[in-house]
């Protein structure tokens, strides 16, 4: 039935939300990310610019028609990341492998530009590197 | 029709015991959203409960005999059974007790039929039964006396996190909402600033962005005294000796140093983003008086600024050794139409890294003056 798959994603969007929201970071991801246009991205990643107050990691993304566009991602502060668990050398073994994030687009319309919130490696492990707002 | 009674008899006949297979018939109808708010509000009765309607009708786990219902016949209360959830309340005075808040019946009502379903759905779709909820990151226990120096006055040394899991708890699954927070607005509600009228004014009249650009968090300025204390998610370590407290904070390597030997405040205090301070102790509790603060020093991410009056008064206690509780007043005439005071802020004894933290690359303030241009072209 197809209710069961949807309820169970909705039970699922619910979790994550829960577990997120003590995760709000020191400044407001409203006032410089579009929380109403956030989407998924698929590729390989590229390059990590390990730096505070935010590491940027780059994914080259490959679109429905074949073409692929280089994309870069803001995520929490490099303290962050490290304490929960996906440090640089997390990022650095998994250059040139596949990636997938959930992201939220700039406000002031930056290209190919966004505020990473959760993704998953090769691994598939499901891990939080941004504020999550969907 | 006639499944749905049977799963509502089954859940109350056989949630007690083991049982070797449930219908999945159970699972996936129209009328599982009031099945899932029963299932849930059954779930709050403490015991093993493997004979829900979770879809694939699996065996028991034999483990399940040994959680017993919690403070009956069949087994000893213990801390991790039923639905009791434990916090670590900090007093007032300092003092330390650990209490347990038995959640009201009244609010399973309201919470399982508004999510009840939606969670049980879930499980019924995952296939897993009902249990309570297990955190990787929980509260921490007291951890025994207070540490004290030689002098016989508390020891404030330690690495400290500003929630009550001891260790840094952004963006990390599996914790404890309990955990995450430095103070329980219910047992400690914190009162909001009575900004002066004109403050008032002047904040309300700061753009979104304006606003962003005032935080320390985002412009990479220091956050100051007492901001440090109220709005700074990282690690700080204290080193404390008879006559002298080190603090040393992990955002932007930053520090201060407060000397308890008494000396006073000055006259013509130099304007620092830590104020200028003069230290005593009330009991156990170390009293840190501050005035003098740059102007750029925000009390609050929400566009508090502080007149050259501004008064800060730090109250330090350790009520035992993973606890340290941080009480500020904020005393700002100019400003304030009466002074503020915190809730008492916990941090909790960690053992982790501290990490180097210079705001070097700071690629967020030429986005967000693009914003702040396009908002006064539209004023």
């Amino acid at each position: 039935m197809k209710l069961q798959p949807m309820l169970g994603a909705a039970a699922m969007s619910c979790a994550i939300a829960l577990c997120a929201a003590p995760a709000s970071a020191h400044h407001s991801f409203a006032a410089e990310w579009d929380a109403t246009r956030c989407r998924d991205f698929t590729g390989t990643l590229t390059k990590v610019d390990w730096q505070n107050p935010h590491p940027y990691f780059y994914v080259d993304v490959k679109d429905e028609k074949g073409k692929v566009e280089g994309w870069s991602f803001q995520a929490y502060s490099p303290v962050t990341l490290r304490r929960n668990g996906t440090d640089r050398q997390v990022f650095l073994d998994n250059v040139n492998k596949s990636v997938w994030v959930r992201g939220c687009l700039s406000k002031t319309g930056k290209p190919n530009a966004a505020a990473a919130g959760t993704l998953k490696f090769a691994d598939g492990v499901l891990r939080q590197v941004g504020q999550i707002q969907d | 029709m006639r499944t749905f009674h049977v799963c509502i008899i089954r859940l109350l006949t056989v949630a007690r015991r083991p049982v070797a297979r449930v219908s999945h018939r159970c699972s996936a109808r129209p009328w599982f959203f009031v099945l899932g708010s029963w299932s849930v509000l059954w779930s709050t009765v403490p015991g093993p409960r493997s004979g829900q309607c979770h879809g694939r009708g699996k065996a028991a786990d034999p483990r399940s005999q040994d959680s017993r219902r919690p403070g009956t016949k069949d087994g000893p209360r213990t801390k991790d059974q039923g639905r009791t959830k434990y916090q670590v309340p900090w007093t007032k005075d300092g003092s330390y007790t650990e209490t347990k808040t038995a959640l009201k019946p009244a609010l399973y009502v309201v919470v399982a039929f508004t999510t009840g379903s939606v969670l049980a759905a879930g499980q019924a779709a995952t296939g897993q039964a009902t249990q309570p909820q297990k955190y990787e990151i929980t509260v921490m226990p007291p951890g025994g006396p207070t540490p004290r120096l030689a002098d016989g006055h508390p020891d404030f040394t330690g690495q400290w996190f500003p929630n009550g899991a001891g260790q840094g708890v952004s963006g990390r699954f599996g914790v404890d909402p309990a955990a995450v927070r430095q103070f329980d607005p219910k047992l400690t509600p914190e009162e909001r600033p009575a900004f002066q009228p004109w403050a008032l004014e002047k904040i309300k009249s700061m753009t979104p962005t304006e606003l962003e650009l005032s935080k320390s968090s985002v412009n990479c300025m220091p956050r100051g005294v007492p901001a440090i204390w109220l709005q700074n998610p990282y690690t700080t370590f204290i080193v404390h000796k008879p006559g002298l407290m080190a603090q040393l904070y992990e955002v932007l390597n930053n520090w201060r140093i407060i000397r308890l030997d008494g000396r006073p405040l000055p006259k013509q205090p130099e304007p620092f983003f830590h104020g200028n301070s003069s230290a005593r102790w009330e009991g156990d509790t170390l009293v840190v008086d501050s005035i003098g603060f740059d102007e750029r020093t925000y009390i609050q991410p929400n566009g508090w600024f502080h007149s050259e009056d501004l008064h800060v008064t730090e109250r330090y206690t350790r009520p035992s050794m993973n606890y340290l509780i941080v009480e500020i007043t904020v005393d700002d005439p100019k400003v304030l139409q009466k002074p503020w005071k915190s809730a008492p802020r916990r941090w909790t004894l960690g053992n982790g890294e501290i990490y180097e933290f210079y705001c070097t690359n700071n690629k967020e303030l030429e986005e967000l003056e693009k914003l702040r241009q396009q908002e006064l072209q539209g004023k």
